[in-house]
């Protein structure tokens, strides 16, 4: 169990010795959370990730922002690029620095995916057709490392590690049934990092 | 034993490297993609297929990607669709951080301001000369012209864009102006457009003429003259008013008197944003043949104040004839503008810097570049406009470099130090930085920066 732990995290972070990476700004982020958990994932993105320009890097677009007035109150038709907390946004750093807090962040957003039945389910649609387990972990996968090839080893330790880490539990997730293991590998998958690296 | 143990090291380590060797091309086009368009590469994408069949290799599907934000010769996207607009923003998000815009938070800025005067002007700059195939990188310090943002004329926004999210303040199709201490004018300025950046164009001149204004807002005194709020003073970017009204680090009001007031702050925000260096870049000895005993200039004394001051204060007395103004109408109507004066007084043929002079502020622009760049080349040469700064600047091997040090940060994570790139650099980034700034200054082509580093090592 302690060397598959050794490998999994060998190949999660060897790159950072090969290569500079570059982590994902927010905006690749909202694009990835939404192809990934669906559009309920958003509200979330939103308010966790967009809204913190200088944890997660992505100079916002001024002239972007399109309010219309409503009630007498601004109504935002704004893109996603648009700032919102004013000029200083449009000078968030090109790529972000602060791992540390970006990382508390990713897994508490990670822990609302999995823990959300609609958001899980959108992550897990298309897996029901695959009968073998493997097979199946492969396909979900894929879905965060779309460009990868993953050999078996690879899935048998993402296997071993979402039914017995018990990593899950300190987030309060229960791990009784077939769904709570998918539920593991969702948010074991969504914790990972390298996904977020270029 | 330890030498098994060496081998299963190595092992490890070339496990990922060998694996990433098959992917390679899925992989870096992936990587490229996403840093151009800050969006998610998906698997039905044409050209993910073309890559990973292998008939197009990963830096000619960047390229095509790249292509995709081209501009055609008015300045206007070829292809308008999601994804051009998605390339552009992007690169133009990037050129957004190489200008730092030190006086965003002016204790007085208008909230029309930005509704009218592009923000991101310098980067509008660097934008056309990447995507627009007529434009060479050296006309950001050239082209005597005015730029803004097209974007989408049906977008209507009903309110104005303000330097903090709250509160919101309503856009009017006419504005008060006031032009006297009791009287009022109007004025109906057009808004710059809202939406996606669309294209670059140049702004027209003397079509947005604000009639009166006051020099500052407390005790104001009101002129009643027309002030054309585009005009330019040539080089580029430099001689823009987002660019004077962004940098210049004085209050309103404020005249240039040649000793105190000068627009010192304009001089160390252009040497960091165009050149990428800090103050001081003169040598002790290159400083003191600038040192001269005036009594009320304590700084002139001093070779090791004069070490900045030598390269600041005579680039700022290009800007003598400049003064921020303001239009201090009610209702949070308000705006800041630049004010040129006609020079219309001549100074003594001995003129030297910080000589008293009555009225430094109506004499003929002049000033002098004085800097060393990073091959240690030293100039010092005289310029009475900034389209001579902006040639003298474009010959300085600091400018080439400082574009190619921020594309490589862009694309590779990684920041070279200016002192890093040199031939005989010991970092080998640094030695490819200057061969590809050196590429840079003859080609004046952006883009082949970009390509040249996608295609490296590092990417």
């Amino acid at each position: 169990m302690k060397y598959k732990s050794l490998f999994l995290i060998l190949w999660f972070s060897i790159g950072d010795l090969a290569f500079a990476q570059i982590l994902i700004n927010r905006y690749v982020l909202h694009h990835k959370f939404e192809l990934l958990y669906g559009p309920s994932a958003l509200s979330t993105v939103r308010s966790e990730i967009l809204s913190r320009p200088h944890i997660f890097g992505g100079p916002c677009s001024l002239m972007e922002e399109v309010l219309i007035e409503k009630n007498a109150r601004p109504q935002s038709l704004s893109s996603l690029y648009a700032c919102v907390e004013g000029f200083s946004e449009t000078r968030a750093p090109l790529h972000p620095s602060d791992k540390l807090t970006r990382e508390v962040v990713i897994q508490n957003v990670c822990r609302i995916m999995s823990q959300n039945t609609t958001s899980l389910h959108y992550f897990l649609s298309g897996s029901h057709y695959f009968t073998q387990r493997l097979d199946q972990i492969r396909f979900l996968a894929q879905k965060f490392y779309p460009f990868r090839v993953l050999d078996e080893a690879q899935l048998k330790v993402l296997d071993d590690e979402a039914t017995s880490l018990n990593l899950i539990s300190l987030f309060d997730l229960p791990w009784d049934s077939r769904l709570n293991l998918l539920r593991n590998l969702s948010f074991l998958l969504c914790t990972s990092k390298e996904w977020q690296t270029l | 034993m330890m030498r098994l143990g060496l081998w299963i090291v190595l092992l490890c380590l070339s496990w990922k490297p060998l694996k990433a060797l098959d992917q390679h091309n899925i992989e870096k086009f992936n990587k490229c993609f996403t840093l151009l368009t800050q969006n998610t590469l998906q698997s039905q994408d044409p050209l993910v297929k073309e890559v990973q069949s292998g008939t197009l290799p990963y830096d000619q599907a960047c390229l095509t990607l790249l292509n995709k934000a081209s501009l055609n010769s008015q300045g206007v996207l070829i292809n308008d669709d999601f994804r051009s607009q998605e390339v552009l923003r992007t690169l133009q998000s990037v050129h957004q951080t190489w200008f730092k815009s030190t006086m965003t938070y002016m204790p007085d800025d208008a909230p029309l301001l930005f509704d009218l005067i592009e923000f991101d002007e310098a980067a509008l700059f660097v934008t056309k000369a990447l995507f627009q195939k007529d434009w060479q990188y050296k006309d950001i310090l050239l082209k005597p012209i005015s730029l803004q943002g097209r974007r989408d004329p049906q977008l209507k926004s009903d309110y104005l864009i303000g330097p903090r999210p709250e509160p919101k303040i309503l856009k009017r199709q006419e504005y008060a102006v006031a032009i006297a201490e009791d009287w009022q004018d109007k004025w109906s300025p057009p808004h710059l457009m809202r939406g996606p950046l669309r294209g670059i164009i140049e702004q027209p001149r003397d079509e947005v003429i604000l009639p009166g204004f006051s020099h500052q807002l407390f005790f104001p005194t009101y002129y009643k003259e027309p002030l054309d709020i585009h005009h330019t003073l040539g080089g580029g970017f430099m001689g823009t008013n987002s660019y004077f009204l962004l940098n210049n680090g004085r209050a309103h009001g404020e005249l240039s008197d040649g000793q105190n007031i000068m627009y010192r702050v304009f001089s160390q925000q252009l040497v960091q944003d165009i050149l990428c260096r800090d103050l001081p870049v003169l040598t002790l000895e290159d400083a003191k043949p600038f040192v001269r005993n005036i009594k009320s200039v304590s700084w002139a004394n001093n070779a090791s104040c004069m070490a900045c001051h030598a390269t600041m204060d005579p680039m700022a007395a290009l800007l003598r004839n400049a003064q921020m103004i303001v239009n201090d109408a009610p209702d949070d109507q308000g705006s800041t503008h630049r004010r040129l004066f006609k020079a219309t007084k001549t100074p003594p043929e001995s003129y030297q810097l910080y000589d008293a002079q009555e009225d430094y502020h109506l004499t003929p622009a002049h000033g002098r570049f004085v800097y060393r760049d990073i091959e240690n080349r030293f100039y010092n040469k005289e310029v009475k406009s900034f389209q001579e700064l902006g040639q003298i600047m474009a010959e300085t091997a600091d400018f080439y470099a400082c574009a190619t040090k921020r594309y490589f940060f862009y694309l590779t994570g990684q920041d070279v130090d200016m002192q890093l790139i040199q031939k005989n650099s010991p970092s080998p980034q640094g030695q490819f930085l200057y061969q590809l700034s050196t590429q840079l200054k003859e080609h004046q082509q952006l883009q082949k920066v970009l390509m040249s580093i996608i295609r490296s090592k590092w990417f």
